[in-house]
């Protein structure tokens, strides 16, 4: 279909491109249509399973932006020496070959003097050369943005119990999903597509149950939604693991006894007890009424119990649990999160039924076990102060019932190698080279700090970005360990806005000497800018994704990519510019370390010998993509082949889509590993003299109270959250003229407040307010009134409240921008993951004039 | 003699003040025995990021021996073939959302 269409546009000298959209994770498979030069029209690839061959609004409007006024079409020089908020930078248009030396000698000055002091940020996650150029230089690529607010909670238990960087219910096999905290299905997401129109078939196969303080465009489409109180999750999700285990006694028995390390023997330590002779941990052997060796032939494994080894009365890691979670009852769980105490007992039991455990399904002619009840969650319960309890609650109840990785249960995807340990247990496998996994096991030994973000001191976290606000801010409080960065080069990201609030941003910016933005549109961080060198539109750059990055739950995998549809409105000083890399190259061309780029892309490309790069040599960047190409693909699928086609559909063997069905390593039910690790951390910050809470850091999940649940203001009645809406991701569609106007009709500017509870407040829908949080920030919005959200929260949409010219598109910022809100202190940081608490103590008043 | 070329990428380069390094070890040497010297000759703010456990490395550490991963060798007792090219650097923050 797509040939045909493609041979009849040729003839009416227009043209179709396959390529790939990048508004949101989710990296649909796009076909543009250009007519006469210009992109007319956007639709889903038919061929690419990724995303069904479907576009949402976003990625059809997507084309909207590229003839934008804001687009930054020459290089601009900053004349005013003075930054902030509002702050008119003086550009003058320079030259190409000006700014281009004018960074180069930047870079090389700091290279001489410490490459570390660079801070390279970008949330790009394609550009095949980002990485090579930031190790190339001495430093890495630091994705600032997105890791302030996001994968928290999520990407490590992941690693940890399935090897992978994100994970998604087995649709369509499964049959129930909790959806927590992230809008499964409809909003920015990895599996966003796939996830909404597998669930749209299967409406009456597959029950979802959102657990929300807002009822979102997710929770709209779920067979039920279910109010919870921000913040409250591990409450509940540790309650409905205690009324499974201690109530209802469903849990899959031989996959914890067999597959995870709730058999292995705890003393009253908390840590393992030990084979004296082989240091191996021990598993109690009922049959045989002794311990063993976890890897000795054990006739029935106790996973309940008391025992006694060598005079010391030892339990199994599950009996732990099981007295862990009894401190849960539905009742304590009502209190704390608004629950019924007979819904946590429903759901516990819908959820435990779901599961089927003991049951098994054939597949391909093989008999596999069947799990099919999954949760799913993200940013809700990523962003609070105790984010790591979070995860380990989510993590342990979809681990109890046996769905890791089996038919209908969670499925990981982004997955990478794994080995056992000398524990037996399942730790990711890591090499050099793009996308390195981030495990929490085995810990990473701390050290003092030697970067920006102190991420040394964070041996269990994905990232640690947060952080290097506070430790740029106030560097003493670090003992001045920290990297305090000289020079920011940030590119596709926009940290003024998605990051920690304007004022403390742009209080970071001033403090670093020299900023350099690659941008196609001025945004908010471009205004801090000394240089401002034009960057590409998304449909104008040549970007094919590294190896076989996209997955569809269990179905096939795809390889595809980001290609020049159109040329964009500006040359540089060669030929075409068809990607940002091209600017990093050049840089380090100038800079005098572009032989160190090639040989750090023939190190994490992993380039066989007939393709790996010449360090004397001289590539052109496409040269290094069709090597890159032809690498991973075949000598008949290089740069050529991927213009003209530069689609793979690969099936996957059974193995391949449900490892958990197949003999592995164990995985974590109890996270022991963490008791040394929180003491490592305690031994390095006091030693070094650095404040540092280490209370987190226990092999068992349980609900602390976030900073806002702990006000006791009368006047501070209400919690503040954010949400993402389905018409805007980031900021990378903000000044989009359709989508903004969709957002309008959406209410995206209003603050969002339940109709009871407005009207006991004498609030009508449309009043305008002022919100004010228990810290004294302010900010103004229009209210919009629905039964759609608890009671006690108030939200407000998260790419709104934008203040730069290309979003506003010359008009007043509309919205309230969430991030500046937040507090960035001890009582609102999680010490172990980095996450910033993104649920706020708020009081609602009319405004007495906009 | 067993000559190991080594390769520092990143912010390791900060600590080890270098880009690459020639190590000349005896016959027979083994991965372990490259890692020991590369801690004896960087001083002891690298020596702190090898440390080694039975066959497992400080995971903080990222090492590839001709294109492999520590991790994938999983002996670091592996004898050391004739002009290896040893690929170092730290453990680093993920790059997703």
């Amino acid at each position: 279909m797509l040939q045909a269409a493609a041979e009849r546009l040729k003839q009416e000298g227009s043209y179709q491109t396959r390529t790939m959209c990048r508004l949101c994770l989710n990296r649909c498979g796009i076909v543009a249509t250009v007519e006469r030069g210009s992109v007319v029209r956007i639709d889903g690839d038919p061929e690419n399973p990724h995303n069904q061959g479907k576009a949402c609004a976003k990625g059809r409007a997507g084309f909207f932006t590229l003839d934008s006024p804001y687009r930054v079409t020459r290089p601009l020089k900053r004349t005013n020496p003075e930054k902030g908020i509002g702050v008119d930078p003086g550009w003058v248009p320079i030259g190409w070959d000006e700014a281009l030396d004018l960074v180069a000698n930047k870079l090389k000055e700091l290279q001489a003097e410490d490459a570390r002091k660079l801070w390279n940020v970008s949330f790009d996650l394609l550009c095949p050369v980002e990485m090579p150029w930031a190790l190339a230089f001495g430093t890495l690529v630091q994705p600032f943005s997105s890791g302030v607010f996001c994968g928290n909670a999520v990407h490590p238990p992941i690693y940890l119990n399935q090897f992978a960087m994100e994970a998604v219910p087995d649709v369509p096999l499964t049959r129930y999903i909790l959806a927590e905290g992230g809008q499964y299905g409809a909003v920015v997401h990895y599996d966003t597509m796939n996830a909404a129109f597998e669930l749209g078939r299967n409406r009456e196969k597959i029950k979802v149950v959102a657990i929300d303080p807002f009822c979102g465009h997710a929770a709209g489409m779920a067979d039920e939604w279910i109010p919870i109180r921000p913040g409250t999750d591990a409450a509940f999700l540790l309650g409905l693991t205690n009324v499974l285990i201690n109530e209802l006694g469903i849990y899959d028995a031989p996959f914890l006894k067999d597959l995870t390390n709730a058999p292995y023997l705890v003393g009253a330590d908390g840590q393992y007890v030990r084979d004296p002779a082989t240091s191996k941990p021990l598993i109690w052997d009922a049959a045989a009424g002794a311990a063993k060796p976890f890897d000795a032939a054990v006739g029935d494994a106790a996973i309940l119990g008391t025992y006694s080894v060598r005079d010391r009365q030892v339990r199994p890691a599950f009996q732990l649990i099981a007295e862990q979670v009894r401190k849960y009852p539905p009742e304590e769980v009502a209190r704390i999160t608004g629950i019924s105490a007979a819904t946590v007992r429903r759901i516990a039991k819908e959820f435990g039924e779901a599961a089927c455990i003991g049951s098994t399904i054939t597949i391909d002619g093989q008999q596999l076990p069947y799990r099919p009840a999954s949760v799913v969650w993200y940013r809700g319960l990523s962003s609070h102060k105790h984010a790591q309890m979070n995860g380990m609650a989510v993590m342990l109840l979809q681990t109890i019932i046996g769905g890791l990785d089996v038919p209908g249960g969670l499925i990981g995807h982004h997955r990478v190698e794994y080995r056992a340990t000398e524990d037996g247990m399942l730790a990711v496998s890591k090499r050099p080279g793009p996308g390195w996994p981030s495990s929490p096991y085995p810990p990473r030994t701390v050290t003092p700090p030697q970067s920006i973000d102190l991420f040394e001191l964070f041996p269990v976290a994905c990232y640690s970005r947060p952080f290097a606000v506070r430790a740029i801010t106030d560097p003493e409080r670090y003992k001045n360990l920290s990297i305090q960065p000289k020079m920011l080069l940030q590119r596709r990201s926009n940290m003024a806005f998605t990051g920690c609030g304007k004022e403390v941003m742009a209080e970071v910016f001033r403090k670093i000497p020299f900023i350099v933005s690659i941008c196609s549109e001025l945004e908010e961080t471009a205004a801090f800018a000394d240089v401002v060198i034009p960057g590409l539109h998304y449909l104008e750059d040549l970007q094919p994704m590294p190896g076989f990055a996209a997955f569809t739950g269990s179905k096939p995998n795809v390889f595809y990519g980001q290609k020049p549809v159109v040329k964009p409105p500006f040359d540089p000083p060669w030929d075409r510019l068809v990607s940002d890399g091209e600017i990093l190259l050049e840089l380090a061309r100038r800079a005098g370390f572009l032989p160190d780029v090639y040989a750090a892309c023939n190190a994490t490309w992993n380039l066989r010998p007939e393709y790996a790069l010449d360090t004397a040599g001289q590539y052109s960047y496409r040269e290094l993509i069709d090597r890159y190409l032809k690498n991973t693909h075949g000598s008949d699928r290089g740069l050529d082949w991927y213009l003209d086609d530069g689609i793979i559909v690969n099936q996957r063997s059974l193995k391949e889509r449900y490892p958990g069905a197949f003999p592995k390593p164990r995985v974590h039910v109890y996270q022991e590993f963490m008791i040394d690790a929180g003491r490592q951390v305690e031994a390095m910050t006091s030693k070094l003299g650095i404040p540092w809470d280490v209370s987190d850091y226990v092999p068992l999940a349980r609900w602390r109270p976030c900073a806002a649940h702990e006000s006791n203001s009368r006047e501070f009645d209400f919690y503040l959250i954010t949400a993402k809406a389905p018409y805007h991701a980031f900021t990378a569609s903000g000044g989009n003229p359709l989508l903004r106007e969709a957002g309008d009709r959406m209410g995206y500017e209003c603050l969002v407040m339940h109709r009871d509870a407005a009207r006991l407040k004498g609030l009508e829908d449309g009043a305008r307010v002022e919100v004010e949080t228990d810290s004294g920030k302010k900010a103004h919005a229009r209210l919009r009134l629905t039964t759609g959200i608890h009671p006690e929260v108030t939200m407000v949409w998260g790419s709104a409240g934008r203040w730069a010219l290309s979003a506003t598109q010359g008009g007043e910022p509309e919205g309230i921008h969430f991030n500046s809100l937040l507090t960035l202190d001890d009582e609102h940081m999680d010490f172990v993951t980095g996450a910033v608490d993104s649920c706020l103590r708020v009081k609602i008043t009319r405004a007495e004039s906009r | 003699m067993v000559e190991a070329k080594v390769q520092f990428f990143g912010p390791v380069r900060g600590i080890v003040k270098k880009k690459q390094q020639v190590v000349v070890l005896d016959d027979g040497a083994t991965l372990r025995g490259l890692l020991e010297e590369l801690g004896r000759s960087n001083g002891p703010e690298f020596q702190r990021y090898i440390v080694m456990d039975g066959r497992t490395l400080n995971p903080v550490l990222l090492v590839a021996l001709n294109g492999r991963s520590v991790d994938q060798i999983e002996n670091l007792d592996t004898p050391l073939p004739q002009g290896s090219v040893l690929d170092v650097l730290l453990a680093v923050p993920i790059m997703g959302g």
